[in-house]
């Protein structure tokens, strides 16, 4: 077995030294090391996307992403993303919306979501879809989750909206009509 | 989550474990860790059927890390698992029936050892003759899979005279449709953790019947059931799947043997290959007509592949007996169902237990009869479907909460509404429709929900389920029916679910049983809670107990209208005086056996009712689909929670999309070729069409505030309506599943090849 090998990054906003094998992935660092569970393990082969994290703002696999890549990097996980237990407008949306199930995709879906609002504060319902297209979802057919993560676009564009004005006053994405 | 009284259900809450999902909190059985914990790793058969004539083990013992090596000889229990024929085995004893089935068991100090050391278990088999269909398995000389042969089980149901009714029908059509094995494919792999503490064992693990997992895993590995406790840990996805032979009983046989902590945890491909898969349907139906679109005889044969173990088959089976014919009313039909062993992967529990492969039938059959008489899809449905006092199949006479046609109704106005784009070149635009019938709850048994319901001095209640929530928000829903029936706040009422030191046996989530069975026990309970708080708080108030009332948490007398007392004073009176703070409900629907010979009798108390219609794009060129929208509209008595409806709806429509085009099981001499998500293709969200989901609502009088169930239904119409449209787009009629590219582009391309057949007979 290889050495360990001494990286550093900043987890969640804080700066932490860890020690690792060289041939580890980012995901068992977390899990295993770290305990970050909140990130999850779906098929380590970078197929479904439940192990979606941020590294650098960017949304990737940590089931591919060796941990010495991450050497130096910001990463944000799910644990993160709320502060002082408020949820971030996209867990409220989610929440808001139904758009969780079983919620094991949940947090890899968010973090993806989170990326593509970052990049793109006034998304389509077509660039979503293909923003969250990497991870799969088995329960929701994705409707919910798209309308959430819209939801929370509006939000964080600063759309004041009243704490307790019902989520279906936020315009949906509409059927099409042919007429 | 203060959502006052009375307005609880019926309305969109947000989910109980929402929170904890959407902050990382949530514990799956993959996320427990203990120090000093074992990690397990299986030997599995890859061959489909063989003699077991040897297994060494001294390698793997030596490899660095490993604790020990399990084969069956070292469990001191039964070392059999089924819940409906215990013909499997926790590790194989002389045979091995599947390629996956259980042989050896590594116990090691990592993940990475266990996982090299189980590669280095040596078994020593004699290959047996391999069967890898149903048909080969009943043939005469078959090699025998099990002691008594290859078939697991056959019913039939008669009803009236079909072979008359058919002779005398103006129209007959005779199709022969097949359904491909399918994987529930949940997100989260199957994983479990146990410790062994002074001679108590506790497993953690994702489970669909926590209690049932307790029993049969006590006496697999020799254990008193009640040095037993299984916790349900949350569970991340289920879709009838997870209960029975899953990593925490590999763990609990680890951590007894050792003393240690252990853990098992599958990885995708292992969960592909050792878990569950929806039975392969062969379903040949024969339907009779009348011109003027009356539906007179139904004859359905279907012969399924059960895979190598009995597992959930019978029920599956009788599931498919029940509603093969379809929702409507046809006084002759007969019905023979047959599921043999095969060395394939082993059929399990699944979304519809066998009813998607049956509607997906009747549902073709009854769209080809509309062709075949120039009638209207929704209209030969609306002529045929069923009311109110309509009689099934089994004989069996409807109660009053029957909307099908309501739902026929609201689908074909939001389809005209739509409309269909004009079709252009080789992109062909059209809608298909489908309709279809679920019995909720087990078929022709009984199948008690129990719910127990405590409150403290302080006012706090907890409701005690034995089933968790595995994602469709049953937890939430039983807190609302607690809620409105106690008149107090979501907030007053904590849920502990799935713990079988905790909970009573609630029976299965499976069915769509939940929130109707369940929930109305969770109703029973709580009103019983209401009457002896109720007591107490007249005896503070100084009133009659039936001239109280309670909202928001306090009691009111119309007789004292200044005194109120809490729930939390009325609790504390309870105490004193001796009342119980603790209520039990019960509720096992009214059911009639089914006669075994002529499949005649009463097996659900009620039935949910949908249509859905989908609007297509057939790219004639490549033969690819595109599925643009879904209208459905589906009867569940009462939506509790309208969100949790339509999302069930949606999941449903998602999955009844690749069950329609791309998800598909390949096997080769019993070996799964695509056990992983790169070559098994479940839809994204760019293959999701927009979705209308629409509730209809007539209540159910025995269902909790009229609730009836949505799970599976949400599936069922949406496979046949999707190949009813690509019917409608081409003139293309697929009778297997699924519609890929590739199969519907040879069709294509061999349409002209074939004549086409407007006559009566095979279509």
């Amino acid at each position: 077995m290889a050495g360990e090998v001494k990286i550093k990054l900043r987890f969640n906003g804080v700066w932490r030294e860890v020690e690792t094998r060289p041939d580890r992935i980012l995901l068992d660092l977390l899990r295993e090391e770290l305990g970050l569970t909140g990130t999850k393990k779906g098929c380590e082969a970078g197929e479904c996307g439940a192990c979606t994290v941020l590294m650098n703002g960017r949304a990737i696999l940590s089931c591919l992403t060796p941990a010495l890549k991450a050497d130096g990097a910001e990463i944000l996980t799910i644990e993160g993303l709320a502060e002082e237990g408020n949820l971030h407008p996209l867990q409220q949306a989610f929440l808001e919306k139904g758009a969780v199930q079983c919620g094991y995709c949940t947090p890899g879906m968010v973090l993806a979501a989170k990326a593509l609002l970052d990049a793109n504060p006034t998304p389509s319902v077509e660039e979503v879809k293909r923003a969250i297209s990497g991870n799969l979802c088995r329960c929701t057919g994705y409707t919910k989750i798209i309308q959430a993560v819209r939801l929370a676009a509006e939000a964080l564009r600063g759309d004041q909206r009243r704490k307790d004005e019902p989520a279906e006053a936020v315009k949906q994405a509409k059927t099409a009509v042919y007429p | 989550m203060n959502t006052v009284s009375s307005e609880v259900v019926g309305r969109s809450v947000l989910r109980v474990d929402g929170f904890e999902k959407l902050t990382g909190r949530a514990c799956y059985a993959g996320d427990i860790a203990f120090p000093g914990m074992l990690h397990l790793k299986l030997q599995r058969s890859d061959r489909p059927h063989a003699k077991i004539l040897g297994i060494r083990t001294a390698e793997a013992q030596a490899y660095p890390g490993v604790v020990a090596v399990f084969t069956c000889r070292d469990i001191p229990g039964t070392n059999r698992i089924g819940r409906e024929i215990p013909d499997q085995n926790v590790l194989c004893i002389d045979k091995v029936r599947f390629i996956g089935d259980p042989v050896a068991l590594v116990a090691a100090e990592t993940p990475a050892a266990a996982e090299a050391a189980a590669a280095l278990i040596r078994v020593d088999y004699e290959d047996l003759p391999g069967i890898f269909s149903p048909e080969e398995a009943l043939a005469p000389g078959a090699a025998k899979i099990h002691p008594n042969g290859n078939l697991l089980m056959e019913r039939t149901l008669l009803r009236g005279d079909p072979e008359r009714a058919l002779k005398e029908a103006d129209l007959v059509i005779a199709n022969t449709y097949r359904t491909q094995m399918v994987e529930h494919a949940y997100l989260e792999p199957e994983a479990g953790v146990a410790t062994f503490i002074d001679g108590k064992m506790t497993v953690w693990m994702p489970s669909k019947y926590s209690h049932f997992d307790q029993r049969e895993l006590a006496e697999a590995i020799g254990l008193p059931p009640a040095a037993v406790r299984v916790v349900n840990a949350t569970v991340g996805g289920c879709f009838g799947d997870k209960t029975s032979l899953s990593p925490g009983y590999y763990a609990a046989l680890a951590s007894l043997k050792t003393g240690r902590p252990a853990k098992m945890v599958y990885s995708r491909e292992e969960s592909f290959i050792a878990t569950r898969k929806r039975h392969p349907f062969i379903i040949r139906h024969t339907t009779g007509a009348s011109w003027d679109g009356r539906i007179l005889a139904a004859k359905v044969e279907i012969v399924a592949d059960t895979g190598a173990y009995c597992a959930s088959g019978p029920t599956v089976l009788v599931k498919s007996l029940i509603h093969a014919a379809g929702p409507y009313d046809i006084p002759n039909v007969s019905m023979k169902v047959t599921f043999a062993y095969t060395n394939n992967p082993v059929g399990g529990s699944m979304r519809g237990l066998g009813v998607p492969q049956v509607t997906f039938a009747h549902e073709s059959q009854i769209d080809i009869l509309a062709r075949e008489l120039g009638m209207d899809p929704f209209a030969i449905r609306e002529k045929n479907g069923f009311r109110p006092g309509s009689v099934t199949a089994t004989g069996q006479r409807l109660g009053d909460s029957v909307s099908l046609v309501e739902t026929l109704a609201t689908v074909r106005a939001e389809v005209a509404r739509i409309g269909t784009p004009p079709s252009t070149g080789s992109k062909k635009y059209a809608w298909g429709v489908a309709a279809m019938f679920y019995g909720i709850g087990a078929g022709g048994r009984s199948n008690p929900g129990v719910a127990r319901l405590e409150v403290d001095t302080a006012g706090a209640f907890t409701l005690f389920v034995g089933i968790g929530d595995v994602g469709q928000g049953s937890s939430t829903a039983l807190v609302q029916i607690a809620a409105e029936t106690l008149r107090c706040s979501m907030g007053e009422i904590r849920v502990v679910a799935g713990d079988t030191d905790l909970c009573p046996d609630s029976g299965v989530t499976a069915a769509s049983r939940v929130t109707y069975i369940v929930g109305r026990s969770v109703q029973i309970a709580a009103e019983r809670m209401r009457e002896r708080l109720q007591e107490a708080a007249a005896l503070l108030i100084g009133a009659a107990p039936e001239s109280l009332r309670v909202e928001n948490g306090f009691f009111l007398s119309q007789d004292a209208p200044l005194r109120q007392v809490s729930i939390a004073q009325a609790a504390a009176k309870a105490k004193e005086r001796g009342i119980p703070l603790v209520a039990e409900g019960v509720f096992d629907p009214d059911f009639v056996a089914l006669d075994p010979k002529t499949g005649q009798g009463e097996p659900m108390a009620t039935y949910a009712f949908a249509t859905q219609a989908a609007l297509v794009a057939v790219d004639t060129g490549s033969g690819e689909v595109d599925v643009l929208t879904i209208v459905a509209s589906h009867d569940v008595g009462k939506a509790v929670n309208p969100d949790s409806v339509t999302g069930q709806i949606e999941g449903g429509i998602s999955m009844g999309v690749g069950f329609s085009l791309t998800e598909e099981i390949l096997l080769e001499g019993g070996r799964i070729r695509n056990p992983g998500f790169n070559g098994y293709f479940l839809p994204t969200s760019l293959d999701m069409p927009d979705t209308v989901s629409l509730i209809a609502e007539v209540p159910e009088a025995t269902g909790p505030y009229g609730a009836k169930g949505v799970g599976e239904p949400a599936l069922l119409p949406t496979t046949p309506a999707i190949i009813n449209a690509i019917h409608a787009a081409t003139g293309i009629r697929v009778k297997e599943l699924p519609a890929t590219p590739e199969r519907l582009w040879r069709m294509l391309r061999d349409r002209h090849q074939t004549s086409s057949c407007s006559t009566p007979g095979e279509q």
